[in-house]
Protein backbone atom coordinates (compact mmCIF):
# COMPACT_ATOMS: atom_id res chain seq x y z
CA UNK A 1 0.00 0.00 0.00
CA UNK A 2 2.48 2.44 1.43
CA UNK A 3 4.87 1.68 -2.44
CA UNK A 4 1.42 1.73 -3.98
CA UNK A 5 1.19 -2.06 -4.98
CA UNK A 6 -1.92 -2.69 -3.06
CA UNK A 7 -4.37 -0.57 -4.95
CA UNK A 8 -8.05 -0.63 -4.79
CA UNK A 9 -10.76 2.51 -4.55
CA UNK A 10 -10.20 3.12 -0.54
CA UNK A 11 -6.10 2.92 -0.24
CA UNK A 12 -5.98 6.68 0.03
CA UNK A 13 -7.04 6.78 3.31
CA UNK A 14 -5.07 3.67 4.35
CA UNK A 15 -2.04 5.15 2.82
CA UNK A 16 -1.63 7.81 5.15
CA UNK A 17 -2.84 5.75 8.35
CA UNK A 18 -0.41 3.13 7.70
CA UNK A 19 2.55 5.61 6.72
CA UNK A 20 3.44 6.60 10.44
CA UNK A 21 2.03 4.25 13.31
CA UNK A 22 4.53 3.79 15.54
CA UNK A 23 4.67 0.21 17.37
CA UNK A 24 3.31 0.86 20.46
CA UNK A 25 0.23 2.31 18.26
CA UNK A 26 0.27 -1.05 16.36
CA UNK A 27 0.48 -2.87 19.58
CA UNK A 28 -2.44 -0.83 21.52
CA UNK A 29 -4.48 -1.01 18.61
CA UNK A 30 -4.61 -4.58 17.39
CA UNK A 31 -4.66 -5.37 21.12
CA UNK A 32 -8.13 -3.58 21.57
CA UNK A 33 -9.00 -5.14 18.08
CA UNK A 34 -8.33 -8.65 19.68
CA UNK A 35 -9.91 -7.98 22.60
CA UNK A 36 -13.75 -7.61 20.81
CA UNK A 37 -16.15 -9.62 19.95
CA UNK A 38 -16.24 -10.86 16.85
CA UNK B 1 -22.49 -19.47 -38.65
CA UNK B 2 -22.46 -20.91 -34.88
CA UNK B 3 -18.28 -20.67 -34.87
CA UNK B 4 -18.87 -17.23 -35.64
CA UNK B 5 -21.46 -16.96 -32.90
CA UNK B 6 -19.15 -18.54 -30.19
CA UNK B 7 -15.77 -16.47 -31.12
CA UNK B 8 -18.12 -13.00 -30.95
CA UNK B 9 -19.12 -14.23 -27.55
CA UNK B 10 -15.40 -14.90 -26.16
CA UNK B 11 -14.82 -12.10 -27.66
CA UNK B 12 -16.75 -9.56 -25.93
CA UNK B 13 -16.54 -11.78 -22.64
CA UNK B 14 -13.34 -9.97 -21.44
CA UNK B 15 -15.15 -6.38 -21.55
CA UNK B 16 -17.56 -7.68 -19.48
CA UNK B 17 -15.31 -8.96 -16.49
CA UNK B 18 -13.76 -5.46 -17.11
CA UNK B 19 -16.96 -3.84 -16.42
CA UNK B 20 -17.60 -5.89 -13.73
CA UNK B 21 -14.53 -5.45 -11.50
CA UNK B 22 -15.52 -2.17 -10.02
CA UNK B 23 -19.24 -1.65 -9.96
CA UNK B 24 -19.94 1.61 -8.56
CA UNK B 25 -22.87 -0.18 -6.36
CA UNK B 26 -19.76 -2.05 -4.34
CA UNK B 27 -17.55 0.68 -4.41
CA UNK B 28 -19.20 4.30 -3.89
CA UNK B 29 -17.33 7.57 -3.44
CA UNK B 30 -18.34 10.19 -1.86
CA UNK B 31 -19.43 13.02 -4.42
CA UNK B 32 -17.32 15.85 -4.20
CA UNK B 33 -19.10 19.21 -4.34
CA UNK B 34 -21.53 18.54 -1.44
CA UNK B 35 -22.16 20.87 1.38
CA UNK B 36 -20.80 20.83 4.49
CA UNK B 37 -21.96 18.80 7.34
CA UNK B 38 -24.99 19.96 9.42
CA UNK B 39 -23.73 21.24 12.67
CA UNK B 40 -26.63 21.94 14.46
CA UNK B 41 -29.63 19.09 14.57
CA UNK B 42 -28.83 16.52 16.86
CA UNK B 43 -28.77 12.38 15.86
CA UNK B 44 -29.04 9.80 17.84
CA UNK B 45 -29.30 5.91 17.15
CA UNK B 46 -31.61 3.36 18.97
CA UNK B 47 -30.53 2.07 22.45
CA UNK B 48 -27.90 4.75 23.10
CA UNK B 49 -27.76 7.67 25.26
CA UNK B 50 -25.68 9.89 22.89
CA UNK B 51 -26.07 12.49 20.35
CA UNK B 52 -23.72 13.90 17.44
CA UNK B 53 -24.45 16.01 14.78
CA UNK B 54 -23.80 15.31 11.38
CA UNK B 55 -20.76 17.20 11.69
CA UNK B 56 -19.44 15.69 14.67
CA UNK B 57 -20.45 12.07 12.73
CA UNK B 58 -18.37 13.00 10.06
CA UNK B 59 -14.72 14.16 12.09
CA UNK B 60 -12.16 11.63 11.36
CA UNK B 61 -11.03 12.93 14.10
CA UNK B 62 -12.84 12.09 17.03
CA UNK B 63 -15.65 10.11 15.00
CA UNK B 64 -18.70 9.19 17.33
CA UNK B 65 -18.92 6.29 20.20
CA UNK B 66 -22.57 5.44 19.73
CA UNK B 67 -22.07 2.86 22.42
CA UNK B 68 -19.14 3.37 24.95
CA UNK B 69 -20.29 0.51 27.25
CA UNK B 70 -19.94 -2.00 24.75
CA UNK B 71 -16.03 -1.87 24.25
CA UNK B 72 -13.31 -1.84 26.39
CA UNK B 73 -10.87 1.75 26.18
CA UNK B 74 -10.02 2.53 23.70
CA UNK B 75 -6.29 3.29 22.75
CA UNK B 76 -5.63 6.94 20.85
CA UNK B 77 -5.54 5.56 17.57
CA UNK B 78 -8.38 3.79 17.45
CA UNK B 79 -10.62 7.01 18.82
CA UNK B 80 -8.92 9.73 17.74
CA UNK B 81 -6.21 8.92 14.80
CA UNK B 82 -2.75 11.24 14.18
CA UNK B 83 -2.82 14.39 12.85
CA UNK B 84 -2.98 15.69 10.21
CA UNK B 85 -4.03 12.64 8.03
CA UNK B 86 -4.12 9.55 9.92
CA UNK B 87 -7.80 9.10 10.70
CA UNK B 88 -8.85 7.12 13.53
CA UNK B 89 -9.20 3.60 12.97
CA UNK B 90 -13.09 4.05 14.53
CA UNK B 91 -13.95 6.36 11.51
CA UNK B 92 -14.18 3.42 9.27
CA UNK B 93 -13.94 0.03 11.24
CA UNK B 94 -16.11 1.65 13.90
CA UNK B 95 -15.75 1.24 17.63
CA UNK B 96 -17.34 -2.23 17.19
CA UNK B 97 -14.37 -3.35 15.17
CA UNK B 98 -17.17 -4.29 12.33
CA UNK B 99 -16.66 -2.00 9.99
CA UNK B 100 -19.02 -0.31 6.94
CA UNK B 101 -19.27 -1.95 4.32
CA UNK B 102 -17.21 -1.11 2.54
CA UNK B 103 -14.26 -1.31 5.22
CA UNK B 104 -12.91 -4.44 6.68
CA UNK B 105 -14.22 -6.06 9.83
CA UNK B 106 -11.45 -6.20 12.01
CA UNK B 107 -13.44 -7.06 15.53
CA UNK B 108 -11.86 -10.50 17.09
CA UNK B 109 -9.16 -10.64 14.53
CA UNK B 110 -5.71 -11.82 16.00
CA UNK B 111 -3.09 -9.23 17.36
CA UNK B 112 0.07 -10.80 15.59
CA UNK B 113 -2.36 -10.98 12.40
CA UNK B 114 -2.85 -7.36 12.99
CA UNK B 115 0.51 -6.11 13.16
CA UNK B 116 1.42 -8.41 10.53
CA UNK B 117 -0.70 -6.51 8.46
CA UNK B 118 0.18 -3.16 9.28
CA UNK B 119 3.40 -4.07 8.48
CA UNK B 120 2.89 -5.82 5.38
CA UNK B 121 1.31 -2.63 4.10
CA UNK B 122 4.12 -0.42 4.56
CA UNK B 123 6.46 -2.89 2.71
CA UNK B 124 3.83 -3.36 -0.33
CA UNK B 125 3.45 -7.45 0.84
CA UNK B 126 -0.19 -7.10 1.71
CA UNK B 127 -2.55 -8.18 -1.65
CA UNK B 128 -5.12 -6.47 -2.13
CA UNK B 129 -9.03 -7.25 -1.57
CA UNK B 130 -10.36 -5.27 -4.54
CA UNK B 131 -8.96 -5.53 -7.50
CA UNK B 132 -6.78 -2.82 -8.65
CA UNK B 133 -8.18 0.72 -10.36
Amino acid sequence: MKTGNRAGPWVELMKQVVAKPSDDDMIALSAYLESLDP
Amino acid sequence: MRRLIAASIFAVLPVLALAADNPDWAYPVTPRDRPPPDAVVLKTLPGSSKQYTQAQIDDPFNPPDWYPEQHPPMPPSVAKGTRPAGNACAQCHLTSGNGHPESSDLAGLPAPYIVRQMAASRTANAKASAPPT
